[in-house]
């Protein structure tokens, strides 16, 4: 059971510093075409908006979840999200848009 | 430097203090305290906008430091009490508190004021070197017996006096620098504060005479003001008989005059009862007669309708036509004009309603009090006007015609003619009341005993004297007693026709009415100068006269001093008599009418009583009794409120030190035979004169020792009075602006214009402050100069090194290094950073300053001298002179070296989000904790943290070039996150499969990643 236990702990580790990593892609990405184009930001700055992003999406999944299995449903769907965004309705009519005309 | 500033800031809270307070020794310290109060608040408990959710309590606490006044402390342990007079226990009291603090003295009249004041000014006198000690009173009378009681019986020496009544007199300046005890009127002083005559700081002592008058901005309330601005440390004694008619007048009186305790007594209080003369007060009743009853219920009928009118309309009460009250008409009337929202027609149709009640309120009150021919007078004056208008068309007012052509009033008028025309005739009870007084009075009492009575009305006055003029009695003599105004005339109706009558227009009819106009004027000259023949041949002309065109001071004394020698007997006084006047000693008071004011009350009933007993007539008769209970009923309750701390007051200095408590010495004090002469004057001219001359030093035995001090220099100019601490002269805005500049320029001044010719020394210290690697270039340097000059001014001391270098601005230097170079002699010599130096003045060798330098960082001098050789010298150095902003030089090598345009922004996150703040002792959500964990690990540079971030850096490196392909996992909540933020980001990326190889190739890199 111990190992069982290390085994799935390690996992999530591994997982944990591959979903930074990629978080961070994305992060440095959007700041280079967000910045004017000789801006250089030091990877200290670059980390501290993973770690803030990665604890508002933490936060916002957990918020997800209890969504969903308040209405009695194992899967988070659009319904889940338009509550999560119920207090930023551009954002909402943005992704929500393009949902109906994407459907 | 620190302490310097320190000093600074203290003496601007000092200058502060003084701006604020602008007092000696007074210091105010306010003390606010905040109380929160309950706020409005809405349902969801936020607080409703535009309250406030406190209110303030502010204390303020009063404290005096040391008196300025110089004062003589051989005489502080006692003061003095004189016994010349028997002591009276309660004036013993009243000193000893008012010579500590500011005191308001309400005594009854006749109990000794001018002791108390008297026997404070002495203690003032003694007490203080040179403080001055200023009696004021508002008239004459006053002071000369304030002065007869100074001098006569408390000695002060009467060469140290000064009496300055009027303002013609000259060398008032000299007056106010020699003498140190003044006796003078409020105006007076308040003038010479003025113009600087008086200084308002020499002030220890300011006694005031019939305080009760310090309201508005009368003289008194202005001399304390003005004062107030210089002085704190001055004692205030206040005397009056009547502090006020109400609580707010008094508590003026306090403000006013810095009072901070009031002793008050009354006739009733039990330590002033056994002093008391004896007063027999005498109040008497007396009914209208039969005659005065008609006449008031013919007036009634003639102005019911209008009343009824004035009912309807709502703009009067509804009462008995014999109760309308003119004051109440008046009253209501201002109210209506100044009402915009009546329409004009409306208002003024009411205010002629108004005005018609007034005039038949005037005339009933008349008739109650004053009697037939008093109201006759009236009535007759206000018929004749308007019916002269309205028969001329120039007044419509239906309803005052409705009134004055009733029927009745020419009944009325017919038996008022009757009664009038007989001389002998008495218009009213009280008349009749005071001719049997007069005659039982007179009968039985001594020869020089005296009488006034007191009317409101002149017309009365002069009525009073006709009707105790036709008793015919020998022994009794009175004469009338009134103001300087001039006598209202009556109604000219014939003048107002002939005026208003339609003119010719031609020149005729001008020059024939031009004529008649002088025979008119003439034939009324004529009538004038008749009547006054007649008047005078009558016993009571010149009272009548007197009523007609006023009295001036000189008549007004004239009847005064004959009174005092028995001329005449009995006074018929308005109310100019009721204070103030010296009257000398009455021994009946007959109040022929009664105010609604406690004070003219008590003031006239003040009149008698004074050295032996005496007796007061209080004639009533309408409502009259009543307004008089009622006034003196309001007068107690205003002794009582007062006794009961219902006033605030002010705190005053106390002068002498608080550790001193002079003790009482009761003396017999001896009179100089000069001061003595005063006890045996009885007018107050006389004393005026005689202590006048006094001060002037023409008293026989001073004489000649007076006479040349009268010789000094005169055309003084004018003195400004400042508050401690200011700044005199004028001084320009860019002074004010510029303050700190021109402090340090005055330094550096100060420091060029010292010489040091021994050279030597100087060098020396130069030296010594020089590092040593560049020590032997110090020394070339000098050397060649040293050799050029035969003699040179130094100007700057090894101390003060310092400060000129910083004083210097860096371009000069270079651009004097510059001219100096270019001189030849040191063109190659290269010069780094300045960091000491010396200016030096060489007189005939070299146009320009030279600076000697030294580099004290040998790798940057380096530098500089590469640089130099490879631009080629002055040259550059002139461009890069106008190149250089805020950078020093080596700075900006050091820039050139280390940056690159490229590295122009750096952004570094590390806000602090616990300091600086009280809301950190406040537990966040988690949430937010987080993030504050987070920074807080970043901000301490954790090696756990740095490096899982280059972990998560080298992953991303690794997506970017795609050596990593992310794996997925069995966590179901961060497969969905993941999809989510891949949908985003635009990535594709297969959960479902592991890739082990990943691992390898992440420990790979990080193995390979140098950077952090």
């Amino acid at each position: 059971m111990a190992s069982e236990e290390d085994r799935s702990k390690i996992e999530r580790d591994r997982l944990l510093a591959q979903l930074k990593g990629k978080l961070w892609y994305c992060i440095e990405r959007q700041v280079n075409e967000e910045t004017p184009f000789d801006t250089v930001c030091s990877a200290k700055f670059i980390n501290a908006l993973v770690e803030l992003c990665y604890i508002q999406l933490v936060e916002m999944g957990k918020d997800l979840e209890m969504f969903s299995r308040h209405a009695n449903r194992d899967v988070i769907n659009n319904d889940d999200l338009k509550l999560l965004l119920r207090k930023v309705p551009q954002l909402q009519q943005l992704i929500f848009n393009d949902d109906s005309s994407t459907d | 430097m620190q302490a310097g500033n320190n000093g600074g800031a203290k003496l601007k809270n000092d200058e502060f203090d003084n701006l604020y307070q602008k007092n000696i020794n007074r210091r105010e310290t306010e003390t606010v305290i905040r109380r929160s109060i309950p706020v409005q608040r809405d349902l969801t408990g936020k607080i409703l906008p535009n309250q406030v959710a406190y209110y303030e309590e502010i204390e303020r606490e009063v404290t005096f430091g040391a008196t300025h006044h110089i004062l003589d402390k051989d005489n502080f342990d006692s003061y003095i009490y004189p016994t010349n007079f028997e002591v009276r226990e309660y004036q013993f009291n009243i000193v000893q508190k008012s010579l500590y603090q500011n005191t308001l003295c309400a005594i009854p009249t006749g109990m000794g004021k001018t002791f108390i004041a008297s026997t404070v000014m002495l203690n003032f006198f003694r007490w203080s070197k040179n403080g001055k000690i200023i009696f004021t009173a508002p008239t004459r009378p006053l002071v000369a017996q304030q002065i007869k009681a100074c001098l006569g019986i408390t000695g002060i020496p009467h060469d140290q006096a000064a009496i300055l009544l009027d303002k013609s007199r000259k060398n008032r300046e000299d007056i106010w620098t020699q003498k140190r005890v003044f006796f003078t009127t409020p105006q007076v002083i308040e003038n010479d504060l003025k113009r600087g005559v008086l200084n308002p700081k020499d002030i220890i002592c300011l006694v005031f005479d019939e305080a009760h008058r310090a309201t508005g901005s009368y003289a008194y309330t202005n001399v304390v003001k003005f004062i107030d601005r210089f002085n704190s440390s001055y004692r205030i004694l206040a005397l009056t008989a009547t502090p006020g008619t109400d609580i707010a007048s008094v508590q003026e009186v306090v403000n006013n005059l810095n009072i901070s305790n009031i002793e008050i007594r009354t006739e009733e209080s039990m330590d002033i009862i056994r002093y008391m003369k004896k007063r027999y007060k005498e109040k008497i009743e007396i009914g209208l007669t039969t005659e005065i009853e008609m006449i008031i219920e013919q007036l009634g009928i003639a102005v019911k309708p209008v009343l009824q009118q004035a009912v309807e309309l709502g703009i009067y009460d509804e009462c008995h036509p014999s109760q309308i009250n003119s004051f109440v008409a008046m009253q209501k009337s201002q109210q209506i004009i100044a009402n915009p929202t009546i329409a004009e027609g409306i208002k003024w149709r009411n205010f002629f309603i108004l005005q018609l009640l007034n005039h038949v309120g005037q005339m009933l009150k008349r008739i109650k009090i004053y009697g037939i021919r008093s109201f006759y007078g009236y009535f007759r004056n206000k018929f004749s006007e308007f019916t002269t208008k309205y028969n001329m068309g120039k007044s419509t007012n239906k309803i005052a015609a409705s009134f004055y052509y009733h029927p009745i009033l020419k009944i009325l008028m017919k038996n008022c003619d009757v009664y009038t025309s007989n001389s002998s005739f008495i218009g009213h009870d009280k008349l009749q009341k005071i001719i049997n007084e007069l005659s039982d009075f007179f009968l039985n009492s001594r020869l020089d005993s005296r009488v006034i009575i007191f009317t409101e009305l002149r017309e009365s006055a002069l009525e009073i004297v006709k009707t105790i003029d036709n008793m015919g009695s020998s022994s009794i003599r009175p004469h009338i007693f009134i103001g300087q105004a001039r006598g209202k005339e009556n109604f000219d109706d014939e003048g107002f026709i002939r005026k208003n009558k339609p003119k010719g227009r031609k020149k005729a009819d001008r020059l024939k009415r031009l004529e008649e106009d002088k025979q008119k004027q003439l034939s009324k000259a004529k009538q004038k100068e008749q009547e006054k023949v007649e008047r005078s041949s009558r016993r009571t002309g010149s009272s009548e006269e007197a009523q007609i065109s006023g009295m001036n001071q000189k008549q007004q004394k004239e009847v005064i001093s004959k009174f005092k020698n028995g001329d005449y007997n009995v006074l018929v006084c308005t109310s100019i008599g009721e204070e103030g006047l010296d009257i000398g000693e009455v021994d009946m008071i007959i109040c022929f009418d009664t105010t609604g004011s406690p004070i003219k009350n008590i003031q006239r009933m003040g009149r008698t009583g004074r050295k032996r007993d005496g007796k007061i007539l209080l004639l009533f008769s309408g409502n009259e009794s009543r307004k008089f209970e009622k006034a003196m009923e309001d007068y107690y309750d205003l002794q009582r409120l007062i006794g009961q701390n219902f006033v605030e007051y002010k705190k005053s200095d106390r002068i002498l030190p608080s550790n001193i408590t002079p003790e009482c010495r009761k003396e017999f004090i001896h009179i100089s035979a000069e001061n003595n002469e005063l006890n045996n004057m009885e007018d107050s001219d006389e004393v005026i004169r005689y202590a006048t001359q006094c001060m002037l030093g023409k008293v026989p035995k001073s004489k000649k020792s007076k006479a040349k001090a009268a010789k000094e220099p005169k055309g003084k100019s004018k003195t400004f009075f400042m508050p401690d601490n200011v700044e005199t002269g004028i001084v320009s805005a860019i002074a004010l602006v510029n303050k700190k500049k021109s402090n340090s320029n005055e330094s550096e001044t100060v420091i060029k214009t010292e010489c040091f010719p021994n050279l030597d020394d100087i060098e020396k210290d130069m030296l010594a402050s020089l590092s040593s690697p560049v020590k032997p270039e110090v020394d070339d340097y000098k050397d060649g100069t040293f050799q050029k000059t035969d003699r040179f001014e130094e100007k700057i001391t090894g101390s003060n090194l310092k400060d000129m270098l910083m004083s210097f601005s860096k371009r000069d230097e270079e651009s004097k290094v510059t001219s100096f170079s270019s001189d030849g002699n040191y063109v190659n010599e290269p010069f780094g950073n300045i960091s000491l130096g010396e200016k030096l003045d060489i007189n005939d060798d070299f146009a320009s300053t030279p600076i000697v330098k030294a580099d004290m960082n040998i790798g940057q001098y380096d530098r500089s001298l590469i640089e130099n050789n490879s631009r080629g010298g002055v040259l550059f150095k002139n461009a890069f002179e106008k190149e250089e902003g805020l950078l020093k030089k080596s700075e900006k090598v050091y820039f050139r070296d280390h940056y690159s345009i490229d590295n122009t922004v750096v952004i570094e996150p590390i806000p602090n989000f616990k300091r600086y703040n009280k809301s950190c002792l406040i537990n966040h959500n988690p949430q937010v904790e987080n993030i504050l964990n987070l920074f807080k690990g970043i901000n301490e540079n954790k090696t756990q943290i740095t490096i899982e971030m280059n972990r998560s850096r080298c992953i991303a490196r690794g997506i970017e070039k795609g050596s990593i392909q992310l794996t997925g996992s069995d966590f179901s909540l961060a497969n969905v996150m993941v999809a989510q933020k891949n949908n985003e980001a635009d990535i594709v990326w297969d959960t479902s499969k592991t890739n082990k190889n990943s691992h390898e190739n992440l420990n790979e890199l990080l193995d390979s990643d140098s950077d952090f």
